[in-house]
This record gives structure tokens, C-alpha cells and sequence, in this order.
């Protein structure tokens, strides 16, 4: 989806081939109503490999684990490993992602629970967040739209179920729709991450010309040049010819050093190091509100994908709410004494 | 004015200063005590109760204190419900009924566990293995002593293809039976 310069091909075959003993994970958190959480851990992969440099979610020892294997009638043998663990609170799983020393490390990300008594009703709110990797990128929902925006941030799972349902011609459609666009945005952020950075590293060194607010009017010239020059992107710049017509002659040789610095910058958090994984939430009591998808088992879904906090933080939330029985009986007796009160008053008038 | 009034004048005159002698005040007055109490205790205990209880609608400003929560209540009651119904019709739509987001190996007992959380709250808990370490060694060195037993069955049956072919549509047959 992402710009295909040398350096992304070179980064995503130095992904693909290190992210072969990667398994593919669920992470499960079950949210109790006093605030603890019971996260299970379900990792299956190909052969009997757990690294813990290559998993997504961080676990340790204290937790217990169980190992399965199932065999199918060709052979095929899938290794599962399940870690699972009780956490008196959030403040628990925060820690663990604190000293997360997996696949996913370089990405920060926090778990939040709060809970709101309403008088009839008990409301539970719980999110995992991961935090974004640009600062100055554009969020994803400039340039999809409503449509686009629920394709783009749905599982796997549903995207092989609409191509290969009756409108398969429609999705298969809007996906490429799609694809063009990400690349779109990709390379727009690119664009304004690497001014960013450039303008801060040349911050008091540099003339007007070279302010961030001057570098970002010339923002659309630039990856213009970029999406042009797309196939042969890294020999032109290794020349120095796209630096030149972005920011002039003079000061493309005198800050080539700040320039390369700040791609290099922007090369790391576009093509940050990320293993995809599920989070599934169960969520105490009757769900209210959600912007994770649901399952047939009422299981809430979120697919985590680097694309999706590239820019804007990334909330998976969930709002559950109980029913507080003692309240309802409480304000029942009350609207009947009141009620039997007026009724008294009027016979005895 | 005539006799006859003159005469009822008089009459009315000499009750008013023959007024009743008190042979005993204290007597009197106790005894007008004691009726006083009677009649109130002739009030039964369901109606003191309810005098009691509903001693309020008789003070202003608490009666209107009292309504006026009751009325909070319910238009908080009412608020709070219509808020609820609509982001629970807001979320059906976001809803993939037949969607199936994971696949089989990854799922295992969840659905019921989950439902056994929802229904009763209780906790999540590890499956129990109900087979001994034991039992399945038993298990393993019955099946060795059957494959030495019958080797040599295995491998004429192998390598006879009509036989083969027999054993294979009998054992076919014994499935669908």
C-alpha cells in the first residue's frame, strides 16, 4: 500500500524474511467489573517457534501457559501457545507494555478503565490505545470517506468474505480505490513528516525561505516530484536533484546533511518494525457503544495494523453498562411513596 | 316590651347566678382527661402509621421537594434509557452478524465461556484435563502392542490389492452403518 521506493522494498523483504517465525496472535482482554482484567494470550504458528523477540504482545512467566498442537488429516501440524493472566487493574498490562522486549516494542501503547456509576445503570469504559509514530502526518480520514474508512479498518476476515461474496466486483473496487488513496496519504505524509523534521533540524541555522510555514506552501509542489519520480525516487535524491528544485541550489548543498538526516527520520517511523495482531474485548454486561467490530459470539474486534496509528492515535474502545437492580427497587418505593402520599392528602382534604 | 318577656328575662337571670357547684374540681378535671385520652387511642395503629409516615404532604415546601425529585427521577430515568436504546440501535447497524472473524484453532470453548461470564459473572478458569498421565500411557502401549500384534496382517493386507481393496469397501460399508 505504502510508496514502493528501493528502501521500502528493501524494508518490507527484511520484514518478510524476519517475520517468518511470527505468529499469528489474539490478544483477548476480559473486563471485570471491579477494574481487574483476565488477558489471554493465543499465539499459532507453523512450527513449535515463540520467540519472545518475535511476538506482539508481551508476556513473562507469571503467566500460565498451556500448549496445543493440532494435526490436520494432511499433516499440517499448527502449534498454539496460550499465555494467560489475571491483572488486579490496567495500571498491570501498562507495566508489561512498559517492559515489552517483543516485536512491537518501539510502539508505545496503554490500556485505560473507568467506571461511572449513573444510578440505574453502571457504566464500564475500557480502551487499549497505541500511541502514533508521525508528528506531522495527516490523519487517514482526510482522504477516505465513511465507507472507505470502515473497509480500510476492517479484520481480514470480513475483507476475504466481501470478495468473495455476490458484490465481490464492488469490494474488489473499492479496495484498489482504496490502495490509491493510502498510497496517496503515505506519500503526503512522508512529505510533511520530512519537513517537519528538516525544519526542525535547520531551525536558526536557515533563512526565511527555509521556515517550516514557507517549506509547507511548497508542501503539494514537493510530493509532486516525489509521486512522479516514484520508481527511481532514491538515485534522484542520491543526486541531490529532487533537494535542489524543492528548496534551491544553494541550500540543498549547504543542509544535504540535515536533509538526509530527516529522511532517514521519516524512513523509520513510516517503516516503523510491526507484526500484525488481533485484540479481541469482552466487555462485562450489555454493550452500549464501540468502534470495533462484532463477532456472532458478541466478541468485540480490533485488527492492529502499523497503518492505523501511523498518523493519529489508535483507540480500540468498548462501553458496557449493568443494570443496578437495588437502584431501580430504591427509586420505585420512592415515586410510589410520593405518589401514595399526594393521594393521601387529597382524600384527607 | 310585654310580661311574657319580662318573665323570660327573669328566668334566664336567676340560671345565670345559680351556676353549678364543683363538689370536687380535681375529679372533674381528671375525669375530663381520661375521655380526652380515650377518644384519641380509639385512633387505630394502621392510621398512626400512615399519620406518621405521611406527615410530610402537610409541610409546603417539603411536598414540593418530594414531587419535584420524583419528577427528576423519572425524566433522568427516561433521559438515561432513550440514550442507552439509541446507542445500542446506533451499534447493531456497525453489527457483522454472519461475519466470522477468526478461525476454528483459535476460538476454542470461548463462545460458552463467554456466555457463562455474561449469565452469571463468573470468572474465566483453565479447562480441567479429566485423563491421568497415566491412563494415556496405558493408552500408548496398548496401541504399540496392537500394531506389533497385528503387523503381519497389516503387511500381507498391504501388499495383496484385491484383499486391500475388500477390507477397504468393508470398512467403508461399517462407516455408513
Amino acid at each position: 500500500m505504502k510508496r514502493k521506493s528501493l528502501e521500502s522494498v528493501i524494508i518490507m523483504v527484511l520484514l518478510m524474511v524476519f517475520s517468518c517465525d511470527t505468529p499469528e496472535t489474539v490478544v483477548t482482554d476480559i473486563v471485570h467489573t471491579d477494574g481487574s482484567v483476565t488477558r489471554k494470550i493465543e499465539m499459532k504458528n507453523n512450527e513449535n517457534k515463540f520467540k519472545l523477540s518475535d511476538l506482539q504482545v508481551p508476556f513473562d512467566s507469571t503467566w500460565t501457559m498451556k500448549d496445543t498442537i493440532t494435526i490436520k488429516e494432511n499433516g499440517d501440524t499448527t502449534w498454539i501457545k496460550t499465555a494467560e493472566k489475571l491483572f488486579k487493574n490496567v495500571d498491570g498490562i501498562n507495566k508489561s507494555y512498559l517492559e515489552d522486549k517483543g516485536s512491537n516494542r518501539a510502539i508505545s501503547r496503554k490500556a485505560e478503565f473507568i467506571k461511572k456509576f449513573k444510578w440505574f445503570n453502571t457504566e464500564y469504559r475500557f480502551t487499549e490505545m497505541i500511541d502514533r509514530t508521525m508528528s506531522f502526518g495527516y490523519p487517514v480520514k482526510d482522504f477516505l470517506d465513511q465507507e472507505e474508512l470502515k473497509y480500510f479498518f476492517s479484520p481480514e476476515s470480513v475483507h476475504s468474505e466481501k470478495l468473495n461474496g455476490p458484490d465481490s466486483l464492488k469490494y474488489k473496487a473499492l479496495g484498489d480505490t482504496i490502495g490509491k488513496k493510502v498510497d496517496k496519504w503515505s506519500t503526503k505524509n512522508m512529505v510533511s513528516e520530512w519537513i517537519g523534521e528538516f525544519s526542525g533540524l535547520t531551525e536558526g541555522k536557515a533563512g526565511n525561505d527555509m521556515t517550516w510555514e514557507s517549506l509547507k506552501k511548497h508542501e503539494d509542489e514537493f510530493v509532486k516530484i516525489v509521486e512522479a519520480n516514484n520508481e527511481k525516487f532514491d538515485s534522484i535524491w542520491a543526486k541531490g536533484i529532487i533537494l535542489k528544485e524543492f528548496i534551491g541550489d544553494s541550500n540543498s548543498i549547504r543542509f544535504r546533511t540535515e536533509a538526509d538526516t530527516a529522511l532517514a527520520v521519516v524512513g523509520r517511523k513510516l517503516f516503523i518494525k510491526f507484526n500484525d495482531y488481533s485484540v479481541r474485548i469482552i466487555m462485562p454486561g450489555k454493550i452500549i457503544g464501540t468502534n470495533g467490530f462484532i463477532d456472532k459470539t458478541e466478541v468485540l474486534l480490533w485488527p492492529v495494523k502499523s497503518d492505523y496509528f501511523m498518523t493519529g492515535p489508535y483507540k480500540m474502545w468498548a462501553e458496557s453498562k449493568i443494570s443496578n437492580t437495588w437502584a431501580w427497587i430504591v427509586s420505585g418505593i420512592f415515586l410510589l411513596f410520593v405518589l401514595a402520599g399526594l393521594i393521601f392528602r387529597i382524600i384527607k382534604k | 316590651m310585654d310580661a311574657e318577656d319580662k318573665k323570660y328575662d327573669k328566668v334566664l337571670d336567676l340560671l345565670k347566678k345559680s351556676r353549678p357547684v364543683f363538689g370536687n374540681a380535681d375529679v372533674f378535671s381528671k375525669k375530663v382527661i381520661r375521655l380526652l385520652h380515650e377518644q384519641k387511642s380509639k385512633v387505630s395503629l394502621p392510621e398512626l402509621i400512615i399519620e406518621y409516615l405521611f406527615g410530610w404532604v402537610y409541610t409546603g415546601w417539603i411536598r414540593r421537594s418530594m414531587v419535584a425529585a420524583a419528577l427528576v427521577m423519572v425524566v433522568f430515568f427516561g433521559f438515561q434509557q432513550a440514550l442507552i436504546l439509541k446507542r445500542i440501535n446506533d451499534l447493531s447497524l456497525e453489527r457483522i452478524q454472519n461475519g466470522v472473524l477468526f478461525k476454528a484453532s483459535l476460538t476454542d470453548d470461548l463462545t460458552s465461556r463467554i456466555l457463562e461470564y455474561r449469565l452469571t459473572g463468573k470468572q474465566f478458569s483453565d479447562g480441567k484435563v479429566t485423563v491421568s498421565e497415566e491412563e494415556i500411557d496405558n493408552l500408548i502401549r496398548s496401541v504399540n502392542k496392537l500394531q506389533i500384534k497385528y503387523r503381519d496382517l497389516i503387511y500381507l493386507i498391504e501388499n495383496d490389492p484385491q484383499l486391500k481393496k475388500y477390507i477397504e469397501s468393508r470398512m467403508n460399508e461399517n462407516r455408513k452403518n
